[in-house]
């Protein structure tokens, strides 16, 4: 029965994740996609269109938040600053890029930022995360181990993880880390050696 | 080529980063040693494996109706202005040729050569890098020369005041700055959005009518962000200061320590090497004020926090509202329980909410003291 349950839950995921892939997909094709449409109303003001692109796009949103925060509360919070931000700024978007890699880019720079205001602050709280946030994601071919990884990847040092998700799992190059994260190009290299090193450590004890 | 300096290149080479002669190196080396070997087996098992991680990952709960609460409405002038325009230019509506269609044409065009020019002339405004001094009382100086009547400040110039001088900075086009006497300060920026002066000793007093954050004033020990307001800064040669807030609120921070926001009826104390402390009432009592000087400048700890927990009255609660987050965990319940004493929570915050950092919760609590929502994220110490 649980083993049913699974599977219908991983395909479940696998469709969302093949319908988003084709939304991007007509969206790079270009012309009168539906996307494209929907940015257009929300340019001038229409919530419903907001809505949709919303809908599309908050399960990607949220899991940046979460891998570089390690937080699902945090995550949550950003996820909607992240929207309320998108909203605010989608007048600047003119298409010079796709709509998704816009949002990505201002979902990372929302949670940078966020971090580094962090690091200003001396009083405050440290949460090691409820883990238990990543049960919702799995891998289709083998869900326990990318929970797994998940949790490992959740257990890195922060700098090192901020830096392995943006170049392993989001494709950034140190190039682009070193200028969004203010560090050098060498150190953003030492830190996704460094957290792959301890990934290592984690996942084969 | 031994394993220390082979290691370091096998994540380029799994990333496809070494130029070809590397990568041969590389592969002459892995031909001969298990262990890196293994590390080489290990890194494409780890790329493969994130691979397969989902990119989306849904919330665990729906985020649309906060999101919805926040979305301002868009300014849709130029929406409703726009087909107008086009039908005052092309006529229609009107009587093509008409002395109407053409008077409306008229004025539309000189409003806009009014709004250009208007708009050309702000920015050059804004942009300039001198702003305008006029002397208010002895010879205040510029650099080295005294300021007659009236003067120019250029960005990087000292201008200084001495027992007997005063002045006024009109700082561009947003605010004015007096300047009391005994005061030596510098024109640090004068951009659009950066209106910047240093104080390196004595006293000024700042009203500013620009939006939030586009006036700085520089101290050894902080940073006084505008918010919209009127205040006077005071500090001395070894970076002691005092802010006092008399309209609007103004942001205090510095390296050291968590943002300070002042709102009006307030001071807040400067100390160097420790940044702003907690900002008080002006009826704050003597005991509160010496509780908080200590709790903040000489690790007064829980015996200061007792002390302005027992002396603070409704006018202080935002003095508590800041001091929940800069209390060890183990007081911060003490804090709140006292702050709902003179402020009831608002709807839908609960006790366990806010110590925990809840962000609504919060910016909700945050609005109940007027302390606005635009500074909130930056300040938030969680």
């Amino acid at each position: 029965m649980a083993g049913i349950l699974l599977t219908n839950v991983t395909n479940m995921q696998r469709i969302e994740s093949a319908r988003a892939e084709a939304i991007l997909e007509r969206e790079v094709e270009g012309g009168a996609t539906m996307i494209s449409s929907l940015i257009r109303r929300a340019q001038t003001g229409d919530r419903a269109a907001f809505e949709q692109i919303y809908r599309e796009n908050v399960g990607r949103v949220y899991a940046i938040c979460l891998r570089i925060l390690a937080n699902s509360a945090r995550a949550q919070e950003l996820t909607q600053d992240v929207f309320v931000r998108a909203w605010e700024m989608i007048g600047t978007f003119r298409g010079e890029s796709a709509f998704s890699s816009w949002l990505y880019r201002l979902t990372v720079n929302v949670v940078l930022v966020d971090l580094r205001a962090k690091k200003r602050r001396t009083a405050r709280v440290l949460v090691t995360d409820d883990l238990s946030a990543y049960d919702k994601a799995s891998n289709p071919a083998n869900p326990g181990s990318a929970i797994d990884l998940e949790r490992a990847i959740a257990l890195l040092p922060e700098q090192a993880r901020t830096v392995f998700v943006l170049h392993d799992i989001e494709g950034y190059q140190h190039g682009e880390i070193a200028k969004i994260t203010g560090v050098a190009e060498g150190t953003s290299k030492a830190q996704l050696h460094r957290a792959r090193k301890l990934l290592r450590e984690t996942l084969e004890k | 080529m031994s394993c220390e300096k082979i290691e370091p290149r096998l994540h380029d080479y799994i990333d496809g980063l070494l130029a070809a002669a590397e990568k041969l190196d590389v592969e002459r080396h892995l031909a001969t040693c298990v262990n890196c070997r293994g590390e080489v087996e290990f890194l494409n098992s780890l790329r493969r494996q994130v691979a397969a991680l989902p990119l989306h990952i849904e919330p665990p709960r729906e985020l649309w109706p906060e999101i919805a609460d926040r979305l301002t409405p868009k300014t849709s002038w130029w929406a409703t202005a726009a087909p107008r325009l086009k039908n005052i230019f092309a006529g229609e509506n009107y009587a093509t040729g008409g002395w109407f269609a053409w008077g409306m044409r008229g004025a539309v065009a000189v409003a806009a050569l009014v709004f250009a020019i208007g708009g050309v002339w702000f920015l050059v405004q804004t942009r300039q890098s001198a702003w305008q001094v006029a002397q208010l009382a002895g010879a205040p100086k510029i650099g080295s020369q005294r300021l007659v009547a009236t003067g120019h400040l250029k960005v990087g110039e000292w201008l200084e005041t001495d027992d007997s001088s005063r002045a006024q900075i009109n700082v561009g086009m947003i605010g004015q700055v007096e300047i009391a006497p005994k005061t030596r300060i510098r024109l640090v920026r004068s951009r659009l959005t950066d209106h910047r002066l240093a104080l390196a000793r004595g006293k000024l007093h700042a009203e500013i009518w620009a939006p939030p954050r586009i006036f700085f004033v520089e101290t050894a020990s902080a940073l006084a962000t505008d918010l919209g307001c009127e205040y006077t800064l005071e500090m001395n040669d070894d970076g002691f200061g005092l802010l006092h807030v008399t309209r609007g609120y103004v942001a205090l921070e510095n390296q050291q320590g968590p943002e300070s926001v002042v709102p009006a009826g307030a001071f807040c104390e400067i100390q160097p090497n420790r940044g702003p402390g907690t900002p008080y009432s002006e009826n704050a009592s003597e005991p509160l004020r010496a509780a908080l000087t200590q709790f903040d400048f000489a690790n007064g700890g829980s015996e200061a926090i007792r002390t302005v927990l027992a002396e603070a009255r409704e006018a202080d609660s935002f003095t508590l509202f800041h001091l929940l987050f800069r209390v060890v965990p183990a007081e911060r319940g003490r804090v709140y329980d006292r702050m709902v004493e003179f402020v009831s929570p608002p709807p839908g915050a609960t006790r366990a909410g806010v110590l925990q950092g809840d962000r609504r919760m919060l910016e909700s609590w945050a609005d109940k003291f007027g302390l606005g929502k635009s500074w909130w994220r930056y300040w938030l110490p969680l």
